[in-house]
């Protein structure tokens, strides 16, 4: 006997989907709204989950990026290091430089490390070019990605120097990601050779993938062995792929929790919802059930065209819903990866495939029950369960209700939950869960804003004077689009007094970064130094407190990681360009930096 | 003479503490008989009729319906033996409300297997029988109550059944559509269909059954044979 297609049950299956619209509308847009919603939720999941690492390995990252003094070592010998026991890919050699480049508008950028790459692909380091193209001649830049937005954009002009006659200019013709952050800015190899000279050193780069570089001590290992391959001092400096990941995912640490919890919420909402909707439709067809059973339907016959008649609208809510979670989760994976900087753009395909096999599945579990319980009922029951609701249940809390000093229409109402405890158990759950969501939204972004909020004490002043000249690292920002043009090298005396002289200066302080030595630590470290009433720029600490005066220093957690330090320890710190040593006496621990 | 219904010693009880719906019973019905079955409300004729259907199962006793004890068969096979052996009108008709007339009548011989021809050739030929022939794409709720029933009964007589149950088939009826059902019952019985019905009607139990039974407190309290007048 033909089950379905044209047979009874394919003819009681179509009836039922045609001619019950409403509820086949219900269950196709509820299915379409949950699938849409878990595939946004399982995108943003997918995409906080270890983004660092999953970029890395699309792009086959270094786990070792090593810079050479090519006037200690040949290219020989650098070529050969790729060969090492225990390297397995390697990509190099490439020139590599350092600048402190200006934009259109005078603003220095940060320093910026330059390399010399004659396409984007490689065997380890196998960029994103995520905009425009890579350089082909001299003259041409490729920025990193995090450059992009309105203050650069393709075509724009960057000088490598302030001195017009040493100047080169430098168009933007794309912008490139590197997920192991080899590089702010790549060129032609020879543009970046072309750039060499007693101000500007080039070195070589070199990318290494190891056996084994699961751990600091192997990274360490690792180095060792390229430090001994070529003469010595020609290793200039390394680094490391975990210190790349940490900072990676420091950045995208207080986002990554509200992502996760959103899409969980957002999935047992849709298995609520759905469950509630197809079992209040499986349910109240149990009279249809009667009939069907008492013409000659078997049990199983039954169970089959009830899944059936859920499966089909369902089927369509859940294609509909894979197209609109698609849709909708593209812009919010553009925002993830202006965060992360290191996401894909669309949804990850097996997500597209597990969501509607798990809604599929859902539809499938909850139209079952019912179904399942209206194949196992009795037909007079059946039958006489259609016609009539069934007595005895929930008769203790009418009785109950009825005691109450109230309208008989009203006790009735508050009673009648308890003749169906499911359903009402049901329908509470998807009460609560959408309460639940409600308030996570609105708190996600309160959240969100509270910690933007954090991380940017300078949003929280009236008035920010962006003064220009170099700071005491040879740091200053950049002015911001429409921002005017930065002053040359302002007196900190003098802007102090004109600050003070303004009438209605309820506080100010001034800040800057600045390279600083620190004592038991290779390389400088980023500072920001205040001057004025620092408390206006604090930002949360988690332990200890705020900066209260000359001799303190608030610092992030990996700082007491890599110098086996705690609160209230005592670390020397030298200003890079000057010789002034300071003592500080750290108080504080920022957060979230 | 071959019986199509036999009951022996059928109880029926849906409260283990109470008395019986039903029975003890023993009833046979012959082939090409006509029962009606009538009683005050609760006496157990319903109950009767869905041990009868293999609806429901007695608590005790053997129920045999064309030589089949359907107290002995699972869920499975007495739906099998309901689809090929019995055929069932109800007093609100219970028709699938989302499928045209003649998909109504046809689904139960699809059931069967019998292909799509023979199913739409053996409705044409009910409708046409029950004048119904009109309505055949119409939907039942497009019906009047009359026309329903008649869609019932071609409904239940696709299969050529047996045993034809009749559960009030006129209580929801007006008088005229009431009497329309009543000629056809007559009609299926001079055909030699074997028919139970349960009425409370006594003029239509006298009108279309060749044997009454009357039941008080779900024990026989009278069986009588008439002839019928139609």
């Amino acid at each position: 006997m033909t089950r379905f297609g044209s047979g009874p049950l394919g003819r009681v299956v179509r009836s039922g989907v045609g001619r019950r619209r409403v509820q086949t509308v219900v269950i196709a847009i509820a299915t379409m709204m949950a699938v849409a919603s878990a595939v946004v939720a399982g995108a943003l999941i997918v995409a906080s989950n270890a983004p660092f690492d999953h970029a890395f390995a699309r792009q086959n990252g270094p786990h070792l990026t090593a810079e050479f003094d090519p006037a200690k070592t040949s290219a020989r010998e650098i070529e050969d290091t790729a060969r090492l026991d225990g390297v397995t890919a390697s990509a190099g050699p490439y020139p590599s430089t350092s600048l402190r480049m200006v934009d259109a508008r005078g603003g220095h950028l940060p320093p910026t490390t330059l390399v010399g790459r004659s396409g984007p692909h490689a065997e380890v380091d196998d960029l994103d070019l995520k905009s425009g193209r890579w350089a082909a001649k001299p003259g041409e830049i490729v920025l990193d990605a995090s450059f992009s937005g309105p203050g650069f954009q393709l075509g724009d002009t960057l000088k490598t120097s302030d001195d017009a006659a040493d100047s080169t200019a430098l168009t933007v013709v794309g912008f490139a990601l590197s997920a192991g952050r080899t590089a702010d800015a790549w060129a032609t190899p020879a543009q970046v050779s072309a750039l060499a000279s007693k101000d500007t050193q080039v070195s070589s780069q070199m990318l290494y993938r190891f056996e084994s570089a699961g751990t600091k001590g192997q990274i360490a290992a690792d180095r060792k062995k390229l430090a001994a391959a070529v003469p010595s001092g020609a290793l200039l400096g390394t680094q490391s792929y975990l210190d790349t990941k940490r900072a990676a995912d420091r950045g995208a640490a207080p986002t990554i929790p509200f992502l996760i919890a959103f899409g969980v919420l957002g999935i047992a909402m849709s298995v609520i919802i759905v469950g509630s909707v197809v079992s209040g439709a499986v349910g109240t067809g149990l009279r249809r059930i009667g009939i069907l059973k008492a013409i000659g339907f078997t049990p199983r016959e039954v169970v089959s065209a009830y899944v059936a008649q859920a499966l089909i609208p369902a089927g369509v809510g859940i294609v509909l819903g894979v197209v609109l979670g698609n849709l909708l989760a593209a812009p919010l994976l553009e925002d993830t990866e202006q965060v992360y900087g290191s996401a894909s753009l669309t949804v990850a395909w097996w997500v597209d495939l597990v969501v509607p096999a798990v809604a599929l599945l859902a539809v499938a579990v909850a139209a079952l029950v019912p179904a399942l319980r209206a194949g196992r009922l009795r037909t007079v029951e059946a039958i006489a369960v259609g016609r009539a609701p069934r007595t005895g249940r929930g008769q203790w809390a009418h009785r109950a209700a009825g005691r109450l000093p109230l309208p008989r229409a009203v006790t009735y109402g508050l009673a009648s939950p308890f003749a169906h405890p499911v359903r009402t158990l049901a329908m509470l759950l998807a009460v609560a869960f959408g309460t639940v969501a409600a308030t996570f939204a609105v708190g996600l972004t309160q959240s969100l804003n509270a910690v933007s909020a954090a991380q940017d004490p300078e949003s929280r002043a009236a008035v920010t004077v962006v003064s220009g000249g170099a700071g005491p690292g040879g740091g200053e920002r950049r002015p911001a689009e429409g921002e005017a043009q930065p002053a040359p090298a302002a007196d900190p005396a003098r802007v102090a007094a004109a600050i003070e002289s303004q009438k209605g200066t309820d506080s100010y302080y001034g800040r800057t970064e600045a390279q600083v030595k620190v004592a038991g630590l290779s390389g400088s470290v980023q500072a920001t130094l205040y001057q004025g009433d620092a408390g206006s720029g604090r930002y949360e600490t988690i332990s200890g407190h705020w900066i209260e005066g000359p001799g303190q220093v608030v610092v992030p957690t990996g700082f007491l990681e890599r110098t086996g330090t705690k609160v209230g320890d005592t670390v020397r710190v030298t200003l890079d360009q000057d010789t002034k040593v300071s003592a500080h006496r750290r108080r504080g621990l920022r957060h979230l930096r | 003479m071959t019986h199509v219904i036999e009951l022996e010693g059928v109880v029926k009880r849906y409260d283990s503490a109470g008395a019986p719906a039903l029975g003890p019973l023993d009833l046979s019905v012959a082939q090409g008989e006509a029962l009606a079955v009538t009683g005050p409300s609760g006496s157990g004729k319903s109950t009767l009729l869905n041990l009868v259907a293999g609806l429901d199962k007695p608590t005790g006793g053997g129920v045999t319906v064309d030589g089949r004890r359907l107290d002995r068969l699972g869920e499975h096979a007495l739906a099998r033996f309901r689809r090929e052996q019995i055929g069932m009108v109800f007093q609100f008709f219970n028709l699938l409300d989302d499928l045209t007339v003649a998909d109504n009548i046809q689904l139960p011989a699809q059931l069967t297997g019998t292909t799509w021809r023979q199913t739409a050739a053996r409705a044409g030929e009910l409708m046409q029988l029950l004048g119904i022939q009109k309505h055949a794409r119409a939907y039942p709720g497009r019906l009047s109550g009359g026309e329903r029933q008649r869609v019932a009964v071609a409904r239940a007589l696709v299969n050529r059944p047996a045993l034809l149950l009749a559960d009030e088939p006129t209580g929801a009826l007006d008088t005229a559509s009431g009497q329309d059902v009543r000629e056809l019952l007559v009609d299926l019985h001079r055909g030699g269909q074997t028919i139970v019905l349960v009425t409370h009607d006594l003029a239509l139990a006298e009108a279309c059954a060749s044997r009454t039974i009357h039941l008080v407190d779900g024990h026989l309290a009278l069986d009588t044979r008439t002839e019928v007048v139609g």
